[in-house]
């Protein structure tokens, strides 16, 4: 498949100078910081990749809150 | 998604409407950054200090310095540990004893916040430490050489073995309890093999164990079970009836770390028409139910609990039964009559299932075993199911498809399309896996699959309605 060769030359064609991200975002986040979280969230790290499973500790998963004594590993 | 480059030669953002991603290779970490984190780190990248980044954001927007300062605390950790051995705290941090991370993913939200405040910590963790010990011979430098001889040293043949032969890997299963040994049987039944007839080059050996029963008299005792894979304990004080669930969710680990997977997600992964259908999402919002639905209507299944992905995007075809929750019984019963002989199952968090096997995934009896391989697709869609429970469906004017028109409520559904920061975001919620350590080549090559597909929510109020829907709306592009 091309999609990784397609995807590397799309974001080489959507780079911008980053004077010119700064500048689109000094005025961009004024009014954007009071409607959206302000807080920076880890999506991959080292320390939360783990096997996906159907039940799993501190995943927000509504059925899975008194699994702590399971014994699995 | 818009490159933005840095000076910082070990920080890469990206930026997508009004968010960013920032990738630290120091620390193969990615990070989600609202707007005012994205204008800090370019401030602080200029080459200003603290204080003149600070009131250059000021200026700009119009908010007061305590406004800006908790995120000015995050960013400048996460600038300056980019790059750094030593841990620089910021000079007027508020933050060096307490959270300032509060991002929606509870998980994510403890590990940054211990990033920030326990260098060691992430120093000793690697993707790697996420494979299960069984696979860890397997993934090094000699992995061909130990995998051709694996398959030596299997102890003698006896009834109480069951073997389960994937292609790829086999599970060689001791287990005392009969009642459980024939279940295993039936459950797997195509999949059963001879020990002289295994074809797959590694081979688990698993063994159950009941727990304590010989000592206890009282008729009301539960009786225990334990899991040993290579002779090590994996689980303990495991009921009866949870015993297939712990095994099989250990078999479809196994199975896929064995593979050369890139990212593993937790999801389905079904294919139709050269078509590949991505389900992500947290548990219970009905992947699974939708799943069987869908087997049932041409689609071939890869896999029910996880979306795994090799180097070039092709997703592994992952056996195992569906795992189909109490809830859905009765709505799947017509498309699936075995379910009604089915044993019940539970899940330990408390939920009761069933397992069917999807026509698809079956292997013709007496042929060869293949089951576990990789799956190339022309197009794809990763659309996170949203199972609205019979509620009618409140359509959106923003929403870009939807299929009601003069569709009966029974038949609709909502269509809303998500940024690919976004999809990320909910993509690793249900839960991930880097087969590696990260890099900005896979992160760039994640997002450029994730540009390249459809991506959104689907909010339906009942199977049909997602299949409709799938049905009129196909992906033709690649």
């Amino acid at each position: 498949m091309n999609k990784n060769n397609q995807a590397q030359e799309n974001s080489k064609n959507d780079e911008l100078t980053p004077e010119q991200a700064r500048r689109q975002f000094m005025k961009k986040y004024g009014k954007l910081a009071a409607v959206t979280p302000i807080a920076v969230t880890a999506l991959m790290t080292p320390k939360t990749s783990a096997a996906p499973k159907s039940c799993k500790e501190h995943q927000g998963n509504k059925h899975c809150v008194n699994s702590a004594s399971s014994g699995f590993n | 998604m818009q490159s933005i480059p840095l000076q910082h030669k070990y920080l890469r953002l990206f930026i997508e409407g009004e968010q960013g991603l920032i990738f630290c290779q120091q620390r193969h970490s990615l990070f989600r950054l609202p707007p005012l984190s994205i204008a800090l780190i370019l401030g602080l990248d200029s080459g200003v200090g603290r204080s003149e980044c600070l009131n250059q954001v000021s200026r700009a927007s119009g908010l007061a310095l305590p406004e800006i300062e908790p995120a000015m605390d995050e960013v400048w950790d996460l600038y300056h540990l980019a790059s750094s051995n030593s841990l620089p705290r910021s000079p007027q941090s508020k933050s060096a004893n307490q959270p300032t991370f509060t991002g929606s993913l509870s998980r994510s939200t403890a590990d940054i916040t211990s990033v920030a405040s326990s260098q060691s910590s992430m120093q000793t963790i690697h993707y790697r430490d996420g494979l299960y010990f069984e696979v860890l011979p397997f993934k090094s430098a000699t992995q061909k050489k130990t995998l051709s001889v694996e398959n030596q040293g299997i102890a003698p043949c006896s009834e109480s073995f069951v073997t389960i032969d994937f292609g790829s890997i086999a599970f060689r299963i001791e287990c005392q309890d009969s009642d459980f040994r024939e279940m295993l049987l039936a459950l797997f039944d195509r999949y059963i093999r001879d020990d002289n007839l295994i074809r797959a080059p590694v081979t688990v050996q698993f063994q159950i164990q009941s727990v304590g029963i010989e000592e206890n008299n009282d008729p009301q005792f539960q009786k225990h079970y334990r899991m040993l894979s290579q002779q090590r304990i994996v689980a303990h004080e495991i009921t009866f009836s949870e015993l297939m669930p712990t095994i099989i969710e250990r078999m479809q680990i196994l199975t896929f770390q064995l593979s050369a997977f890139r990212f593993c997600y937790h999801g389905a992964a079904l294919i139709k028409d050269q078509q590949l259908l991505l389900l992500p999402g947290k548990s219970g919002v009905g992947k699974s139910t939708l799943t069987a639905y869908l087997a049932t209507k041409g689609y071939q299944v890869c896999s029910d609990e996880m979306i795994v992905l090799d180097d070039d995007f092709n997703v592994l075809n992952l056996p195992a039964p569906l795992a189909i929750k109490s809830g859905a019984w009765s709505v799947l019963q017509a498309y699936y009559p075995q379910l009604a002989e089915q044993p019940v199952w539970q899940h330990k968090d408390g939920r009761k299932l069933k397992y069917v096997w999807p026509q698809s995934m079956l292997p013709n009896a007496g042929k060869v075993n293949s089951a576990s391989h990789w799956c190339n697709f022309q197009s794809a869609d990763i659309i996170a199911p949203n199972y609205q429970n019979e509620r009618p469906l409140q359509h959106e004017q923003n929403n870009e498809q939807n299929n009601k028109g003069n569709m009966p409520d029974s038949l609709s559904a909502n269509f809303s399309s998500f940024s690919v920061i976004d999809m990320l975001n909910l993509v690793v919620a249900g839960g991930y896996q880097v087969g590696k350590e990260l890099s900005a080549t896979d992160v760039i090559d994640l997002i450029g699959f994730f540009e390249t597909i459809r991506r959104g929510q689907l909010s339906y109020s009942s199977n049909e309605a997602a299949f409709h829907f799938l049905s009129s709306n196909t992906n033709g592009k690649n």
